[in-house]
């Protein structure tokens, strides 16, 4: 849409208020991907006097935050808002939540929402506040990658009496799943550059991520039936944040619960009671949102688009794709198997059941039910690259302890481990211009017609007002300013479709004033948002002057050139009592 | 003409589609790949590497089987300026005369190439083909001509997998994405690397080996690279972090490395260092050395690894019947292929050229100008829009009076007075006989600021004979 896009050399601020629109691009990513070895190397250096795994961390944490800086700090707009329909949508759903309206309901009034809980967080976060969530919204990215990180490093800690050398291998696992779960090309691949998809695009995604190591550090010391019960509401937790995440974790389980028949059998039988009681205490909790879903999302509707791609190489995607990382995180499944311990099997199971999950596509494709294959990707992906953290770890102590006499210190096998991997590192090689499609699309500031529509809606409406009109408008109006909309592109379809539809058509074209005011107050819409887009599209028989007739109707707002491009907005009349 | 590589193997337009079959790609590098590992673990070298030069061309005849048309013609002036050339002297342009009539060719061997290069009708092709043989030639001649013999399938099937990485070829320096951007200064690393191989085998001390091998190396001074040249940042970081994990087994394995390989990697080096600089130095061939240096230097310490992994592996049952020496190689190409640059390589979505290549030229043009190649003398000089003087040039080996988009010659305002004259039908004049102009090529929309609506209005404004006509009113005039 016009109204989506602003041109380069409009004058412009990123998110940290800072005028960026004069910066040379690509001197300054060509500048960072210079300094990023420097200071990879010189904390690399002080690791070897520090010798702590917490530096080793926080430089895993500063890594990712010199990707996401790089990334965002060119960007006049929120990465993605705009070139990215997904985008739009969940800052649509978080921003009508902190603009006050119910967290179970999209930005399409009265229509069920699937996954309430990143709206309403966001909305908490910021206060409730509509212009702080867009404030607020990038760093959001950045915590979700520190707390992949963090989480991880914490979920795969040793337990008390384990060897200390786990905590440097939990951390080598966190680094790897971060910053080595892409590959320079993926660019070029059907599903691209994981860490960009889901760290930068999807954090609400990302936090299901997080929740992982978490589930199965809480699953791996279940004693009791107590124990038991918190995974079970855990798990069930992880659903609201993002359903496929928990059906990939039971997944997992169920993968765990067959390899300790086939090799732990004196395990098997707790474990698949710990794994039936916690599955069916997370169905039991999530049960009436699971309905709600399978009602609402169309999981089951057969497309021809829902299936693989032939351009992709199925089987390889998930495997030799991943390059040395793939080898590595084979041997991490070995070393995992071999250890033996629960933690070790739960999380080689996750692997199993992921990669089970992602041959299972097949027969999905079939049927044309493919759906969602990117999610199960970045899954496989991000679980792969943790697992060939331990791996690598492993090597590293066999080539040390082959080396060198006497054992070499932790610390130091990290340091050189981690100089080894620096230039396979995300930051190393990322260049957004060309590895990211939403990265140049993105630096513009959004245009001037469509912020000055969605500031005077943000500042002039109540929040409780629906919006009608331009469907495709409708998406930035909730995302910028937190209003819902009477019907809007992107969400699945509400039951009363057409009745909306017939609403839109009263609103704009009458002939019946009353029954129109009628028909709006029966939905809460307050204002109709015109565009050179409804009127081609819906309603070609109509133009603006005749619209700005209606008795209905009065105008309160109007941007751009009525010729042209132009935001139009009316107030309807409130039903005379 | 042919102007596709698929027409040589009678395989329609439109195969491959990447878009349908990178997949089946994959798999079937995959396949070959496991072939290559039984023939490497079976102890047959030769046919070990006749398996790793076919997963090469397979990796790499995947996409230029998917051109439409050569590589970067009419898409990239540069090349399209070549082949108009090429394409010129190869019709029997008088000496001297390039594809603009009395602006001599440009300096590349290609040109005087062009005459003898059969068949003829593959001219245009060649740029495209030969790329795909230089990786191939290149493991062939590791095999034979590294000295550490016991080292010699392990240094090919480095070379043939590791030419490029995910780095330098993000880098913009990389190996095989590179190959097509420089077919004939690619020929000349070839010869290079032949030259260095054997120069380092010669009876005399290492170290007078090592120097004539990079001395060898200078003569690639000659081919010309941006003038910005890489910058010292980049150049320090390809020859460092971006080479990991070959420049640390090249370390390791410096003290016994073969004087090829010491000349490669020192002179190597050296020519990335220059190409660092604003000298117009060419980056992509430097790197590329220095990188071959490192994958030979690298064979030793590797292979000793393998053996020593080997050892434990083939106590397995399952591999209990490979020899040890055997099922090194094997494992590096078990670990190597599946996972190398090549196997992933999608050049269409890095390389706006590969991509822009896939469209094929209109039928009703390729018939056009094969008229005029058989039906108008190999001397006449064409009159052309600049939408289509570089088709007469390319595709009908016809020198033309202008080709703004291609090249520009230094008396343009006289060229640009003949042409209004021919094209209002007034009288040439003193540049009657200057550029020896016989025909004209008009195309509906040539030439509209002359007043000319349609092609059949040319005839109209002076002495033009129809030669040739089509039903999409492509026309030749012959000047009378």
């Amino acid at each position: 849409m016009e109204y989506d896009l602003g041109r380069l050399g409009d004058a412009g601020t990123n998110f940290l208020g800072i005028d960026v629109h004069g910066l040379d691009v690509p001197a300054f990513l060509a500048t960072a991907r210079h300094l990023y070895p420097l200071l990879g190397l010189l904390w690399l250096g002080a690791l070897l006097r520090i010798r702590r795994a917490g530096w080793l961390l926080a430089g895993i944490v500063a890594a990712n935050a010199f990707a996401w800086l790089e990334t965002n700090y060119p960007l006049q707009r929120i990465y993605a808002f705009g070139p990215s329909r997904d985008r739009v949508g969940n800052v649509a759903l978080c921003q009508v939540v902190a603009a006050g309206n119910p967290p179970l309901q999209t930005w399409q009034v009265g229509q069920m929402h699937f996954e309430p809980f990143w709206g309403l967080l966001v909305a908490a976060v910021s206060g409730w506040n509509v212009e702080r969530v867009l404030r607020l919204y990038p760093w959001f990215s950045l915590i979700m990658m520190a707390a992949l990180a963090v989480s991880i490093s914490l979920g795969l800690r040793p337990g008390p009496g384990e060897r200390g050398g786990r905590r440097w291998e939990a951390v080598f696992a966190a680094g790897f799943a971060t910053l080595l779960c892409s590959m320079p090309f993926d660019s070029t691949r059907p599903y691209r550059v994981p860490w960009a998809m889901t760290f930068l695009l999807k954090p609400n995604h990302a936090l299901g991520l997080v929740m992982l190591p978490i589930v199965l550090r809480a699953f791996a010391s279940i004693r009791t039936w107590r124990g038991r019960l918190v995974t079970g509401l855990l798990l069930h937790v992880m659903g609201w944040v993002f359903v496929l995440h928990m059906f990939y974790l039971v997944v997992g389980l169920a993968a765990f619960t067959a390899l300790s028949m086939l090799r732990w059998p004196g395990e098997a039988r707790r474990d698949a009671l710990d794994s039936a009681v916690v599955i069916g205490v997370n169905l039991l909790v999530v049960s009436p949102y699971l309905v709600m879903l399978v009602a609402g999302y169309p999981a089951f509707t057969r497309s021809p688009l829902m299936t693989l791609d032939p351009a992709s190489a199925h089987l390889m995607e998930v495997t030799f794709r991943h390059g040395f990382v793939f080898w590595l995180g084979l041997w991490g499944l070995v070393v995992l198997l071999r250890r033996g311990d629960r933690l070790s099997r739960l999380w080689a199971a996750q692997v199993v059941g992921g990669l089970a999950l992602w041959l299972a596509y097949y027969v999905l494709s079939a049927l044309q039910l493919a759906r969602e294959r990117d999610e199960i990707y970045y899954w496989n992906a991000f679980l792969l690259a943790a697992v060939a953290g331990i791996g690598c770890w492993d090597l590293g102590g066999r080539a040390a302890a082959w080396l060198a006499r006497p054992p070499v210190a932790p610390a130091i096998r990290a340091a050189a481990l981690g100089a080894l991997l620096l230039p396979f590192t995300l930051p190393y090689w990322w260049n957004p211009a060309s590895m990211d499609g939403y990265f140049t699309l993105s630096l513009p500031p959004l245009a001037a017609p469509l912020r000055q529509a969605t500031d005077f809606i943000r500042g002039q409406t109540a929040p409780q007002d629906v919006i009608a009109g331009d469907p495709d408008f409708a998406r930035y109006v909730a995302a910028l300013a937190g209003r819902r909309a009477l019907v809007g592109l992107t969400l699945p379809l509400p039951r009363d479709w057409d009745e909306r539809w017939r609403l839109q058509g009263m609103l704009v074209a009458g002939p019946d004033p009353e029954a129109a005011v009628a028909a709006a107050a029966r939905y809460g819409v307050r204002y109709l948002v015109v565009t050179p887009y409804l009127l081609s599209t819906y309603y070609s028989g109509t133009d603006l002057g005749r619209i700005g007739a209606q008795r209905h109707l009065q105008s309160v707002f109007f941007t751009g050139d009525p010729d042209g491009d132009y935001v139009a907005i009316y107030r309807v009349k409130k039903r005379e009592s | 003409m042919i102007l596709r590589a698929g027409e040589l193997l009678g395989v329609p337009q439109g195969v491959p589609d990447p878009a349908l079959h990178a997949g089946l790609l994959r798999y079937l590098l995959l396949a070959l790949a496991l072939l290559w590992v039984l023939a490497a673990g079976r102890s047959r070298p030769g046919l070990s590497l006749l398996a790793g030069v076919t997963f090469v061309l397979a990796a790499e005849g995947f996409w230029v089987l998917a051109l439409g048309r050569p590589y970067g013609l009419f898409l990239d002036a540069a090349l399209t300026r070549r082949a108009a050339d090429m394409s010129v002297a190869a019709a029997g342009a008088p000496p001297g005369q390039g594809f603009l009539v009395d602006v001599p060719p440009a300096a590349e061997a290609w040109i005087p190439a062009a005459t003898w290069l059969r068949p003829a009708a593959w001219l245009l092709l060649w740029p495209t083909l030969l790329p795909l043989l230089v990786l191939p030639v290149l493991g062939v001649l590791v095999h034979s001509l590294w000295p550490r013999r016991e080292d010699a399938p392990v240094a090919a099937t480095l070379c043939l997998l590791f030419s490029t990485g995910d780095l330098d070829a993000a880098r913009g320096v990389g190996f095989v994405p590179g190959l097509w951007a420089h077919p004939g200064s690619a020929l000349l690393l070839l010869l290079i690397m032949a030259a260095t191989l054997v120069l380092g085998r010669l009876a005399v001390r290492e170290v007078v080996a090592t120097g004539l091998g990079a001395a060898a190396m200078a003569s690639w001074l000659v081919v010309h690279g941006a003038s910005e040249g890489l910058g010292l940042a980049d150049a320090t970081l390809l020859l460092t972090l971006d080479q990991v994990p070959w420049c640390l087994l090249a370390a390791w394995g410096w003290p016994r490395l073969a004087p090829a390989g010491r000349a490669l990697i020192l002179g190597g080096a050296a020519l990335v260092l220059l190409s660092a600089l604003p000298l117009g130095i060419d980056g992509w061939g430097s790197e590329s050395f220095y990188r071959f240096g490192l994958l030979l230097a690298s064979a030793q310490p590797l292979s000793s690894l393998l053996r020593q992994a080997a050892a434990v592996l083939g106590r397995r049952r399952a591999l209990a019947g490979f020899a040890p020496a055997s099922l090194s190689p094997a494992l590096l190409v078990l670990a190597g292929a599946p996972t190398c640059f090549l196997t992933w390589w999608t050049p269409t979505r890095t390389d706006r050229l590969m991509d822009e290549s896939r469209e094929p030229i209109a039928e009703r043009l390729r018939t056009a100008m094969a008229w005029v190649r058989r039906e108008t003398p190999s001397s006449s000089v064409f009159l052309a829009s600049p939408d289509y003087a570089p088709e007469i040039a390319v595709l009908g080996g016809r020198r033309v009076l202008r080709a703004p988009t291609l090249l520009v010659a230094d008396d343009d305002d006289r060229r640009d007075r003949a042409e209004d004259k021919v094209l209002r039908g007034r009288a040439l004049g003193k540049l009657g006989g200057l550029y020896g102009l016989t025909h004209v090529f008009i195309a509906p929309g040539d030439f509209l600021s002359f007043g000319i609506a349609g092609p059949e209005e040319l005839e109209k404004r002076g002495r033009f004979r129809l030669r040739y006509r089509d039903s999409s009113e492509l026309r030749v005039y012959e000047l009378e």
